[in-house]
């Protein structure tokens, strides 16, 4: 356990499910209490809270509010003042974005909704902990994915906002600097969520799967990464972004069409 | 809140949020996707006409809409009735 954490009041939004889940169980274990957000019926609370009991951690706080509603958000912070008092971390994790199947999809309108529910959160929440709990977080991160380099099917909001994410996150490094505020985003390789088949298709996950072994990874490795960042004992990073990938983005598009020289562990 | 102003509610942010619908008549027998909506859009109208009339619906009851009639209907069933 990592002591510098314990007590500690962490903020993951979309913590309800998939990565969120992990990064909220992973800071649970390491001392800390937990507030998780998700949007209006995603989650059944009782049985995250038994997946919490379950592995021995004191149950999180789940908070129904909207990442891309700033009043919703101002509310959400007076929760954790009233109850908490401080903020230590904010997890900005949400992403929710369309697929894109042809040309005449991509909208302006939708491109605005994409960076107000998975960019802007990241400074938003920052503005509302600063405004209302009267400081501002120790550690900031943005959940990223490699969708703001790359460009995968359908996925040209999500790309959009994710590169707009990156981009606040190494300005607010540098804005919040002064204030002993580190902030970094953590891009972490391909993960089976269900939003990630919601994005890419069941059947193509499946297919993956079998072609190529060990490409989805274990979304708790990504989740200790985010650990490590708020631990205290990498407080000279920030303003980066940390692929977590097990190193998959390094691989030639030649190893996956011959499938020779893929790095795939054998356990 | 009556039928009708829970429509003019959602009507209100059908216009503001779904590019397609800005200076169309909009009907209850219309369905979202009329307006070139997509599926970001239709969660932000209900989500914002939601929080405006102060009420939740679960997600899987607003699948069944197929309209936005059936959406009002919906919503009026949400309200908490006054005594």
């Amino acid at each position: 356990m990592l002591s510098g954490l314990h007590g500690k009041n962490i903020l993951v939004t979309g913590g309800t499910r998939g990565l969120g889940k992990a990064i909220g169980l992973e800071f649970a274990a390491a001392g800390a209490h937990v507030f998780l957000t998700h949007r209006w019926g995603s989650v059944d609370e009782n049985e995250l809270i038994a997946e919490f009991r379950a592995a021995s951690l004191d149950a999180p706080r789940i908070v129904e509010s909207d990442v891309a509603d700033s009043e919703a958000t101002r509310e959400l912070m007076a929760l954790i003042k009233r109850e908490r008092g401080t903020l230590d971390v904010i997890i900005s994790n949400v992403a929710f974005s369309q697929v894109v199947h042809d040309l005449s999809e991509l909208k302006k309108s939708t491109l605005d909704l994409s960076l107000a529910y998975s960019a802007w959160p990241l400074v938003d929440l920052v503005q509302a902990a600063q405004e209302v709990i009267g400081e501002f977080p120790r550690y900031v991160i943005g959940i990223s994915s490699d969708g703001g380099e790359v460009c995968h099917e359908g996925y040209d909001f999500a790309g959009m906002s994710k590169a707009v994410l990156e981009t606040l996150c190494r300005y607010l490094a540098l804005r919040l600097k002064p204030h002993g505020v580190r902030v970094n985003a953590v891009r972490p390789g391909f993960i089976d969520t269900a939003s990630f088949r919601a994005t890419f298709g069941g059947a193509a996950v499946e297919s993956i799967k079998q072609r190529v072994g060990g490409l989805f990874i274990d979304p708790q490795g990504v989740a200790r990464v985010c650990v490590a960042l708020c631990s205290g004992l990498l407080d000279a990073v920030t303003g980066q972004v940390i692929v977590v990938d097990e190193g998959w983005s390094l691989v030639s598009p030649m190893a996956f069409l011959t499938g020779h020289g893929l790095p795939t562990e054998r356990r | 809140m009556s039928r009708e102003e829970i429509f003019a509610v959602v009507k209100a942010n059908v216009q503001s949020v779904i590019e397609g619908a800005r200076g169309k008549e909009i009907l209850e027998t219309n369905s979202m996707r009329d307006f070139g909506a997509d599926s970001l859009e239709i969660v932000e109208v209900v989500s914002r006409s939601m929080k405006q009339l102060k009420i939740k619906v679960p997600r899987t009851q607003l699948t069944e809409a197929r309209n936005l009639g059936d959406l009002v209907d919906l919503f009026a069933k949400a309200q908490v009735p006054v005594h």
